[in-house]
C-alpha cells in the first residue's frame, strides 16, 4: 500500500519539523520554554522554506517575548527555570 | 425547562461570556478558514486559554469556536474552492462557481445567513428535544452506557468515514489502547506506564488532541503545496430580499434534517450538508448550470443545524458522536463538569448556558462576519510558511503551558508522528480521539455491567439494552457491507 501523493521530498519537510520539536523538547528543560521557542521556529521557518534571515530571527525572537511578556508579566504564571539557571 | 432557559440566557448574556463566544467565533472563523484546518484543530488550539475560565465562559468559548470554525470553511470553500472542513465540501459546488461568476460577496452572504438560519432552527429544536432525552436517559445505567459507547464508536467508523470502515475501526481500537495507559481504577495497578512516572495518570487529553489534531496537520500541511489565491470579492456581501425569499424554503427543510442528521453519532455535520444539498438539487435544478444561491444556502444551513443535533447525544447522554464533540467532552471532563443527564439537574447554568450560547454565537457571528469577512478572507492568503511553525508553536507551547511538563513535549513527538503517517494512508483520525475519550467510560461500565449482571444476562433483563445492542449490529453490517461492496466494485474496475 503507497500513501497517496507521497513523494521524498514532500515527507522531507515533516520529518525536518520533527526534528525541530525534538531539539525543543531536549532544550525546554535546560533552557526554559521562552528561550527555547526560537529553536522551534527558526528552523521551522527555515524548512518551510522562508530564505529571509532578519525576517526569520526578528519574527521567532518577538513571539518568545510576546509570550514572556504575556504568561509571565501579565498572566503571572511561574513556569519552570531552565536548568542553567539554577 | 423556561426557567432553564432564563438561566442559560442569563449565563450567555454575561459580558464576559459574550465577549469569550464573539473572541471563539472570530477565532474559529480565521482558523476554519485556512485550508486544512477545521473545527477539531480550532478547538484544540484554544483548549490552553480555555484552561483559565469557569467551565460556563470556558464551554461557551469553545461552542464559538466551533460554529465560527464551521462558518470559516464555507468562505474557503467558496473564495478558493478548498474546503477548510468535510463539512463545508458540498458548498464549494455551486459557492465558487457562484464567485467564481463575480458574485462571492452575494455567495457568502448566502452562507451567513443561511449558517444563522440553521443555527437557529438547530438551537430551537435542541431546547425542544435536550430536557426529554435527558429525563429518558436518567434509566439508563451501566449497560446501556457501555453499548452508548460502542455505538458510537461503530457510527463514527461507519458513517463519519466514506469507505474507510476497517480503517476508522483500526483508529478507534488505537483509541481505546491510548486510553489504558495510566492506573487501573479497578484494580490500581500502574498499565502500560514502562515504569515512567509520568504516565502514572494516563495520557491527557489535551496531549493527544493536539498531537493527534494540530500537529499532525501541521506536518501534513509541510508536505503540501500552498493553495491557489482566493477569488476576490468584489461585489457587496449582502443578500436582497427576492433572493432570500428563494433561499429561505430550502433553508427550513435543510435546518431540520441537518438537525436530525447531527443528533446520530457519527454522522455529523458533513453527511447532513451532502444530503441537503442532494436533496435540494433534486428538487430544483437537476440540470441547472453550477452557481446556484440555494446549493450554497442548503448545505451550510444543514451543517450548522447538524452541529447544534451533536450536542444532543453529548449534553444529555455524555457521549459524543463525533471527534469535535469528543473534545468538547474532554474539555468538561477536565473541568470537572460530567456531561450526561445529570448536568441538567446538577449544573443547569452549564447546561442551558452552552446551548443558549449557541445562539448567541450564531448572531455574533452574522454581525461580525458580514462587515469583517472581506478583511477576514485576506487570511486566506496566509502562506503554509508561516501557518505551520504558527501552528507547532500553539500546540507544543499550549501543550506544556497546561502541563509544565517537558514529558509531555516527548511524548508529542511520536503521537503527531504516528497521526501523520495514519493520516498519509487516508486512516480517519477523528475516531482515534473519539476512542481515546470514551475509552475510561467504556471500561468503567463494561466492568460494572459485568459484575452486577454475571455476564451478558443484561441483555435479557434490559430491553433497552437489546435495542442498543441491535443498534450496534445493524449499524455495523451496514458499514461491512458497503465496505464488501465497494471492494467488490473496486475489483471489477480493475479487471
Amino acid at each position: 500500500m503507497r500513501p497517496t501523493g507521497a513523494q521524498p521530498m514532500v515527507i522531507a519537510r515533516p520529518v525536518a519539523l520533527i526534528g525541530c520539536m525534538i531539539a525543543f523538547a531536549s532544550l525546554v528543560p535546560f533552557l526554559s520554554l521562552w528561550l527555547a521557542v526560537p529553536v522551534l521556529l527558526i528552523p521551522a521557518f527555515r524548512v518551510m522554506g522562508e530564505t529571509r534571515w532578519p525576517w526569520i530571527i526578528g519574527v521567532a525572537l518577538a513571539i518568545a517575548a510576546c509570550g514572556w511578556v504575556i504568561t509571565e508579566l501579565l498572566l503571572g504564571l511561574t513556569l519552570p527555570r531552565g536548568s542553567w539557571m539554577q | 425547562m423556561w426557567e432553564g432557559l432564563a438561566t442559560g440566557l442569563a449565563t450567555a448574556l454575561e459580558p464576559a461570556n459574550l465577549g469569550w463566544v464573539a473572541i471563539g467565533c472570530v477565532v474559529g472563523t480565521v482558523v476554519g478558514m485556512l485550508p486544512g484546518l477545521g473545527p477539531i484543530t480550532a478547538i484544540a488550539l484554544m483548549i490552553p486559554l480555555a484552561w483559565g475560565l469557569d467551565p460556563a465562559g470556558g464551554l461557551i468559548l469553545m461552542a464559538g469556536v466551533y460554529y465560527g470554525a464551521v462558518f470559516g470553511g464555507s468562505t474557503s470553500s467558496i473564495l478558493i474552492n478548498a474546503p477548510g472542513v468535510a463539512s463545508t465540501v458540498a458548498t464549494s459546488f455551486d459557492g465558487y462557481p457562484l464567485a467564481r461568476q463575480g458574485r462571492a460577496g452575494h455567495a457568502l452572504a448566502i452562507a451567513a445567513w443561511a449558517s444563522f438560519a440553521g443555527g437557529t432552527i438547530g438551537t430551537l429544536l435542541l431546547c425542544g428535544t435536550a430536557g426529554y432525552l435527558a429525563a429518558l436517559a436518567l434509566h439508563f445505567q451501566s449497560p446501556e452506557y457501555m453499548l452508548l459507547v460502542i455505538l458510537a464508536l461503530c457510527c463514527v467508523a461507519v458513517f463519519a468515514a466514506r469507505g474507510a470502515v476497517i480503517k476508522s475501526l483500526v483508529t478507534a481500537v488505537l483509541g481505546l489502547m491510548l486510553a489504558t495507559i495510566g492506573t487501573d481504577q479497578g484494580a490500581g495497578v500502574p498499565r502500560f506506564t514502562f515504569g515512567q512516572i509520568e504516565l502514572i495518570d494516563g495520557l491527557s487529553f489535551v496531549l493527544v488532541a493536539m498531537s493527534v489534531f494540530a500537529l499532525a496537520e501541521a506536518l501534513r500541511l509541510a508536505a503540501d503545496d500552498d493553495v491557489a489565491p482566493p477569488t476576490a470579492i468584489t461585489d457587496p456581501v449582502v443578500l436582497t430580499r427576492s433572493e432570500m425569499q428563494e433561499i429561505a424554503p430550502a433553508i427550513g427543510r435543510s435546518g431540520v434534517l441537518g438537525f436530525l442528521i447531527g443528533m446520530l453519532p457519527g454522522a455529523g455535520a458533513t453527511l447532513a450538508s451532502f444530503l441537503a444539498y442532494d436533496l435540494e438539487r433534486r428538487a430544483r435544478r437537476a440540470d441547472a448550470p453550477p452557481g446556484d444561491p440555494v446549493g450554497v444556502a442548503a448545505p451550510e444551513a444543514a451543517n450548522n443545524a447538524a452541529c447544534s443535533g451533536s450536542f444532543v447525544p453529548l449534553l444529555t447522554l455524555g457521549v459524543p458522536g463525533s471527534g469535535t464533540t469528543a473534545v468538547l467532552l474532554g474539555v468538561m471532563v477536565s473541568y470537572g463538569v460530567e456531561p450526561g443527564p445529570r448536568l441538567l439537574i446538577d449544573a443547569p447554568d452549564v447546561f442551558w448556558g452552552v446551548i443558549l450560547s449557541m445562539y448567541v454565537g450564531n448572531l455574533v457571528l452574522l454581525v461580525l462576519n458580514l462587515p469583517l469577512i472581506p478583511l477576514l478572507a485576506r487570511l486566506i492568503r496566509l502562506r503554509h510558511v508561516v501557518l505551520v511553525p504558527m501552528v507547532l508553536f500553539f500546540a507544543m507551547v499550549g501543550v506544556y503551558l497546561t502541563s509544565l511538563s517537558a514529558f509531555d513535549l516527548w511524548l508529542m513527538i511520536p503521537l503527531a508522528a504516528g497521526a501523520f503517517v495514519l493520516r498519509r494512508f487516508e486512516f480517519p483520525l477523528a475516531p482515534l480521539l473519539l476512542g481515546f475519550i470514551l475509552g475510561g467510560l467504556l471500561e468503567d461500565n463494561t466492568r460494572r455491567t459485568l459484575l452486577l449482571y454475571d455476564g451478558f444476562d443484561f441483555l435479557w433483563q434490559r430491553p433497552q439494552s437489546l435495542v442498543i445492542a441491535l443498534a450496534c449490529g445493524a449499524v455495523l453490517a451496514v458499514g461491512l457491507r458497503r465496505h464488501t461492496v465497494r471492494q467488490r466494485a473496486g475489483r471489477t474496475d480493475a479487471a
